[in-house]
C-alpha cells in the first residue's frame, strides 16, 4: 500500500522525524473555510499517489486568502487529487536524501543516503549514494548513522539531527512493516534544522493483520481504484485490465496467468484482461472473476488456466457455471483448461453445462480452441 | 536419487488440523508421502487421517525421527510456525502460504541462514520427488518420475510444465518450487548445486518470470561454475503491461528492470537454451524421456 505524504508524513511525526507545519484540507469546500486561518505564503500539496507533482503545477505557493481559493479550485479539479496539504513555507539551505528500501538481488533491506537530494537523485553517479546493507538495521544505535555521515562532511547540529532521523527512518522501517520509506528532500532549513519535506512511504499489505490502524488511513484502499477494479478487489482477486485488448485471462497463479497471455499473444491474439485467483479461491470469488473479466470492456472471450493444487477443480468449476447462470442465454464464448485435485468432479461439471474444456492438453491448444470459437462467432 | 526429498523422507506438518492441512495430509498419505505427524498448539493427541497431532514440534521430534517440515497455516502464523521448525532443527521447512509479511520471510531467511537449515518458500507448492515423495500441495499424480529437474518460482507453471511432460512420459527427478515472492528462501542457485550433483537429473528446466534478476543471476552462476547439464528456461511475461503487478506474486516489469524479452536473451547468452513460449520445453526435454 503507497501512503499518500500526508499520511507518510502522520507516521514520520510518530517516529520522531520532523515536518513543516501543515494542515490536509480534504475538499473545496475545507480551502474556503480554512484558507482565512492559514499563515502566507504557505505551499499547497495537491495528496495523490502519481508523482510529477512539480510539474503538473499541483504544487503550488499561494501568498493570500484568494490565491489559495484560486490554487484550491485549480488542483481539486485534477484527477485523483484526494486533498491539499497547506505547509508552511521552508527556506531551503540544502538538500539530502535518505531512504531504505529492499534490495531483491541480496534480498536484504539496504539504507540509501546521499549529501546531494532534489529532483535529480536518481541520476546521482553510484558513487555519490552510500549504499549499506541493513538487514540488521533494527538494532543499529547511534553511531552507526554518524559514521555512515561523517565522511559525506556533514558536521554540528545537521549532522546529529540527520543522524537522529537515519535512526528513526530505519525503526519506522522494520516497525511499520514497510517495503520502502523515501525522504526526498530531506531539507536543511535557514536556521539550520533538518526536516522532511517530502514522504514517500510503501506498506506491506500482507503485515495488514497486525496493523489495524493502517484502515484508519485515507490512503487505504486508494490502489484499489474504483469499479470492478475495487470489485476485484473486494472478491481478493489480483486484477489488470490492459485498454485495446479482447481476450480476458484467469488464471491461478500469477506465473500460469502470464504464459497464458503470453500465449494468447503469440496466437495473434490481444489480451485485455488478467486475473490471477491466488491460492484457495472460493466459488463466489471464482465466479466474480468470471463476471469482472467478461465485464473488462473490449473483452470477447475469457480463457480460464486454472490448476487443482491449493485450488480445487471441482469449487472452480462451480464458480464458472455460477456466472454461467448469470449471463442466460448470451455467454461470452469460454475455453477452460483444467486438471488437478479433484478434476474429474470438475471436468463433469464444466461439461454438462456446454463448457468446452481441454482436459490433457497444452495451453497453446487452449487459446487456439478460444480464438477460432471468436472467428466463428465473428463470421456468423 | 532425486535432491531434498527421497522415499523415506519422513515429514511433519504444521497446521495439520486447518482445512488445507487436513486435506492436504489426506492427498500425500495416499501419495505414499511418510507422515509422521502435525504440530498444533492445544491440539496433541488428537489425530488427523491417522496421523498423531503434537502440541510443538519439540515434541513431535521427541517422538518421531523428521527430516522435514510442510507448513500449512495462514500467513499470520507463518513465522512463529517457521521459527519453531528452524529452532527444533529440522532440516528442511517448505512453507507455502502466500501474502506472508516480507519483514518475516526476511527474519525467518536469516535464521535459517544462520543454523544452516533449508527453508523453502514462501508463496510455493513445495517439493515433488515423482513416484517417490512430496513435500507440498501439487496434485501428485500429474508429475512422474524420470531424468528432468525444474526449479520454479511459478507454482502452477510447473504443474503445468511437468503435466506437458507427464503426459508424454517424459518423467522428472524432483521438481522445486522456490516461491513466487520478492524474497524467498532456497534460490536458484541453490537448487542448481543440488542438481548438479544428483546422478538421476540429465537435465534442469529452471522457470521463471519477469521482475527481480534471480533468473540472470543464476544463469551467470550455472556458465562460471560450468554448469554440467543442459538448462532450458521458459520466462513468463512477455506480454505483460509495464509497472502493472501481474498478480499476487513479485511479478513487475519494474522501471530499469529487463523485460522478458531481455531476461530471455540474457539466458540465451550464458548458454541457457530458452523456450519462446512453454511448450518449446517438451521438445527441449525429449531427449531426456
Amino acid at each position: 500500500m503507497r501512503l499518500l505524504e500526508f499520511d507518510g508524513k502522520k507516521i514520520f511525526r510518530k517516529y520522531g522525524i520532523p515536518v513543516p507545519e501543515g494542515k490536509f484540507l480534504e475538499t473545496a469546500g475545507d480551502v474556503e473555510k480554512e484558507a482565512a486561518a492559514l499563515s502566507y505564503p504557505c505551499i499547497f500539496k495537491a495528496q495523490m499517489l502519481s508523482g510529477g507533482r512539480g510539474k503538473a503545477g499541483l504544487i503550488q505557493k499561494v501568498s493570500s486568502f484568494e490565491e489559495a481559493k484560486k490554487a484550491g479550485q485549480q488542483i481539486f479539479a485534477q484527477e485523483n487529487v484526494r486533498g491539499i496539504l497547506a505547509e508552511e513555507l521552508v527556506p531551503i539551505h540544502r538538500e539530502l536524501f535518505a531512504a531504505v528500501a529492499l534490495d531483491r538481488k541480496l534480498a536484504v533491506p539496504v539504507f540509501m543516503f546521499t549529501a546531494q537530494g532534489g529532483m535529480e537523485v536518481e541520476s546521482l553517479p553510484a558513487e555519490a549514494m552510500v549504499r549499506a546493507p541493513f538487514a540488521d538495521g533494527a538494532g543499529w544505535n547511534f553511531h552507526r548513522f554518524l559514521d555512515l555521515l561523517l565522511p559525506l562532511g556533514l558536521r554540528g547540529k545537521i549532522l546529529v539531527q540527520t543522524a537522529a532521523i537515519l535512526r528513526n527512518l530505519g525503526r519506522l522501517f522494520f516497525e511499520e512493516d514497510a517495503l520502502s520509506v523515501e525522504i526526498n528532500p530531506l531539507t536543511v532549513s535557514g536556521e539550520e534544522k533538518v526536516l522532511a519535506l517530502d514522504a514517500k512511504v510503501t506498506l506491506d499489505d500482507g503485515a495488514l493483520f497486525r496493523h489495524p490502524a493502517w484502515r484508519e488511513m485515507k490512503s487505504f484502499g486508494l490502489e484499489a481504484g474504483e469499479g470492478l477494479e475495487r470489485e476485484a478487489k473486494n472478491a481478493r482477486l489480483s486484477y489488470v485490465s490492459i485498454p485495446g485488448g479482447s481476450v480476458g485471462v484467469i488464471a491461478g497463479g500469477a506465473g500460469l496467468g502470464m504464459a497464458t497471455m503470453d500465449a494468447v499473444f503469440l496466437q495473434g491474439g490481444k489480451p485485455g484482461a488478467f486475473i490471477d485467483i491466488g491460492g484457495g479461491v472460493a466459488e463466489e470469488s471464482m465466479a466474480e472473476a468470471v463476471r469482472i473479466a467478461r465485464q473488462t470492456e473490449g473483452i470477447k472471450g475469457l480463457l480460464i488456466n486454472v490448476f487443482g493444487g491449493i485450488n480445487n477443480c471441482r469449487i472452480m468449476a462451480r464458480g464458472i457455471v455460477r456466472d454461467l447462470k448469470r449471463q442466460g442465454t448470451r455467454r461470452v464464448p469460454l475455453v477452460v483448461k483444467t486438471r488437478g485435485h479433484f478434476q474429474e468432479e470438475g471436468w463433469a461439471i464444466l461439461e454438462g453445462n456446454q463448457v468446452p474444456v481441454v482436459k490433457f492438453g497444452t495451453t497453446e491448444e487452449a487459446v487456439k480452441l478460444l480464438l477460432s470459437l471468436l472467428d466463428e462467432r465473428k463470421g456468423n | 536419487m532425486a535432491i531434498l526429498i527421497q522415499r523415506d523422507t519422513r515429514i511433519i506438518i504444521q497446521g495439520i488440523t486447518g482445512s488445507q492441512g487436513a486435506l492436504h495430509t489426506a492427498l500425500s498419505l495416499e501419495y505414499g508421502v511418510k507422515v509422521v505427524g502435525g504440530v498444533v498448539p492445544g491440539r496433541g493427541g488428537e489425530s488427523v487421517h491417522g496421523v498423531p497431532v503434537f502440541d510443538s514440534v519439540k515434541q513431535a521430534m521427541e517422538k518421531e525421527k523428521v527430516d522435514g517440515s510442510l507448513i500449512l497455516v495462514p500467513p499470520s502464523a507463518a513465522k512463529e510456525a517457521a521459527f519453531e521448525a528452524l529452532e527444533n532443527r529440522v532440516p528442511l521447512t517448505v512453507m507455502v502460504a502466500e501474502n506472508v509479511p516480507v519483514h518475516d520471510t526476511l527474519r525467518i531467511r536469516q535464521l535459517a541462514k544462520t543454523l544452516k537449515l533449508r527453508f523453502i518458500g514462501p508463496n510455493t507448492i513445495g517439493i515433488i520427488s515423482p513416484g517417490k515423495t512430496k513435500m507440498g500441495i501439487m496434485p501428485g499424480f500429474l508429475y512422474r518420475e524420470g531424468a528432468v529437474g525444474i526449479v520454479s518460482r511459478s507454482g502452477t507453471l510447473t504443474h503445468e510444465v511437468a503435466s506437458n511432460l507427464s503426459l508424454r512420459e517424459i518423467g522428472q527427478s524432483t521438481c522445486v518450487g522456490i516461491g513466487g515472492d520478492p524474497v524467498v528462501g532456497m534460490n536458484f542457485i541453490e537448487a542448481l548445486d543440488l542438481f548438479r550433483e544428483d546422478p538421476e537429473t540429465k537435465a534442469v528446466v529452471m522457470i521463471g518470470e519477469i521482475g527481480g534478476t534471480a533468473e540472470e543471476d543464476a544463469a551467470v552462476y550455472a556458465k562460471e561454475t560450468g554448469f554440467p547439464k543442459p538448462i532450458f528456461a521458459f520466462i513468463a511475461g512477455q506480454a505483460a503491461p509495464p509497472g502493472k503487478r501481474m498478480g499476487h506474486a513479485g511479478a513487475i516489469l519494474e522501471k530499469g528492470a529487463r523485460s522478458a524479452r531481455e531476461k530471455m536473451d540474457f539466458l540465451s547468452a550464458q548458454g541457457i537454451r530458452v523456450a519462446g513460449k512453454v511448450e518449446d520445453l517438451i521438445a527441449f526435454c525429449t531427449p531426456f524421456a
